[in-house]
């Protein structure tokens, strides 16, 4: 019996085509949610035995099957190598500041980065790494942003608590000097 | 590097870099007049000369700017007269504050730069199936279809009460007109009526300001009066009776 779940739960993490909340499966399933948590858990160690050429990661709040490294020359040539972005540093920088402070507006962003930020955050509107989370209730009604779950897909992210907080980072000031 | 007779201390008397130098005159242990900031930023442009543009660290370029600026605002302080003193303290306590913030918030953000590359680089060559099933990766939630979609544009087209067909209306009126207008429509609703009940719907802008200034006028005349019982709330007009009509009842009664 439990064979056959096991099967069914790897069944709905192949059909996903986006990554498989635990509650999802929990939702299809009728499992207990430790129940589906030690199924993923078996699974995971299966794939993780070198006969397999793929895994199950953890990113964006769910589950879902992913290549692992060595094969990934092939699968470059599969999409013509040109289907991972590599982010600029400005686009990190910008990424990080709305991550850690979202909703948030161009202004506020422009504030802590002291630089002029509509084209970069035109970049990641397009690409899909933001996205509009309505208007703040301010003069001049601004645009508020946010990350979308591609930017949690792109830096391999469980959520956004899995970012390390702002206190923890040791801010090392006089480090840098002028000789 | 320098060794001008000029200049009473310098950085490399100093054996440290400009940030400390700052430090130290924030901190009042080093005095402000004894600092050559000509010298200092002599130093700083054959640093930039010397060195190879292409691997100029930024981050130390920043910092040096802001230490020096700062040194420079304090310098030019001392210039300015006496009784300027205390404002120039606020001021002067006011930018520090807000420019050493914004450069230590920016400067978190910057270490952050280096987690958020090693994650992208641990995550370059690990291909998602959901990822890369092709670029249509949408954020619309799974519980919901297009079918959904059509519903919510049928249900927001049935709650919107506005007519399609907006009737078009001769916008040839004036004040006069407008006046005797609000007259008898206060007259046939029993002698009150909100704004947004005088002014009609869909009508033009333009149409809005003549009732409004009709209004005005028939205040002025004493023929209307006007309650509103809170800020941006409801404006109810009431409609005087005359005096004579006042009287004739009195009498009558």
């Amino acid at each position: 019996m439990i064979k056959k779940w096991e099967r069914i739960v790897e069944a709905l993490l192949f059909a996903a085509d986006r990554p498989l909340s635990l509650k999802k499966i929990v939702h299809i399933t009728g499992l207990k949610t430790e129940e589906v948590k030690n199924i993923i858990k078996s699974w995971q160690e299966e794939y993780n035995l070198d006969q397999h050429s793929f895994f199950i990661q953890e990113v964006s709040g769910g589950f879902t099957f992913a290549i692992k490294p060595e094969y990934s020359p092939w699968i470059k040539k599969l999409f013509n190598n040109d289907k991972k972005y590599v982010l600029s540093k400005a686009s990190i920088e910008t990424l990080a500041i709305i991550a850690y402070n979202q909703p948030i507006t161009r202004m506020e962003i422009e504030k802590i980065r002291g630089v002029d930020c509509s084209s970069v955050l035109l970049n990641l509107l397009k690409s899909g790494f933001i996205k509009i989370k309505g208007k703040k209730k301010i003069p001049g009604n601004p645009y508020l942003y946010r990350v979308t779950d591609k930017f949690l897909l792109h830096f391999g992210l469980k959520s956004i608590s899995d970012l390390p907080s702002l206190g923890e980072l040791e801010i090392q000031n006089g480090e840098n000097k002028i000789t | 590097m320098l060794n001008n007779s000029l200049s009473i201390i310098t950085i490399e008397q100093m054996s440290n870099s400009v940030q400390q130098l700052y430090l130290k005159v924030k901190n009042r242990e080093t005095q402000l007049d004894q600092i050559s900031l000509l010298k200092i930023i002599e130093d700083y442009l054959s640093y930039l000369l010397i060195s190879n543009r292409e691997y100029i660290n930024l981050e130390i370029v920043a910092s040096f700017i802001i230490a020096v600026s700062e040194l420079i605002l304090w310098k030019s302080n001392l210039l300015l007269p006496s009784s300027q003193e205390h404002i120039n303290e606020e001021t002067e306590e006011a930018t520090l504050f807000f420019q050493e913030d914004n450069f230590t918030e920016y400067k978190k953000y910057q270490s952050l730069i280096q987690i958020f590359t090693e994650k992208e680089l641990q995550q370059k060559d690990i291909y998602l199936k959901c990822f890369h099933s092709g670029d249509n990766y949408h954020e619309i939630s799974q519980e919901y279809d297009y079918s959904d979609l059509l519903l919510a544009i049928e249900s927001i087209l049935n709650r919107n009460n506005k007519p399609l067909l907006i009737d078009f209306k001769d916008n040839e009126s004036n004040i006069i007109k407008k006046m005797k207008e609000i007259e008898e429509k206060l007259f046939r609703s029993g002698n009150r009526l909100t704004f947004s009940q005088i002014v009609s719907k869909n009508c033009h802008r333009i149409e809005i300001i003549i009732t409004f200034l009709a209004l005005l006028q028939l205040i002025c005349q004493g023929k209307v009066d006007y309650v509103q019982s809170q800020n941006f709330g409801e404006i109810l007009f009431y409609r005087k009776e005359d005096k004579k009509l006042k009287k004739k009842k009195t009498s009558q009664q």
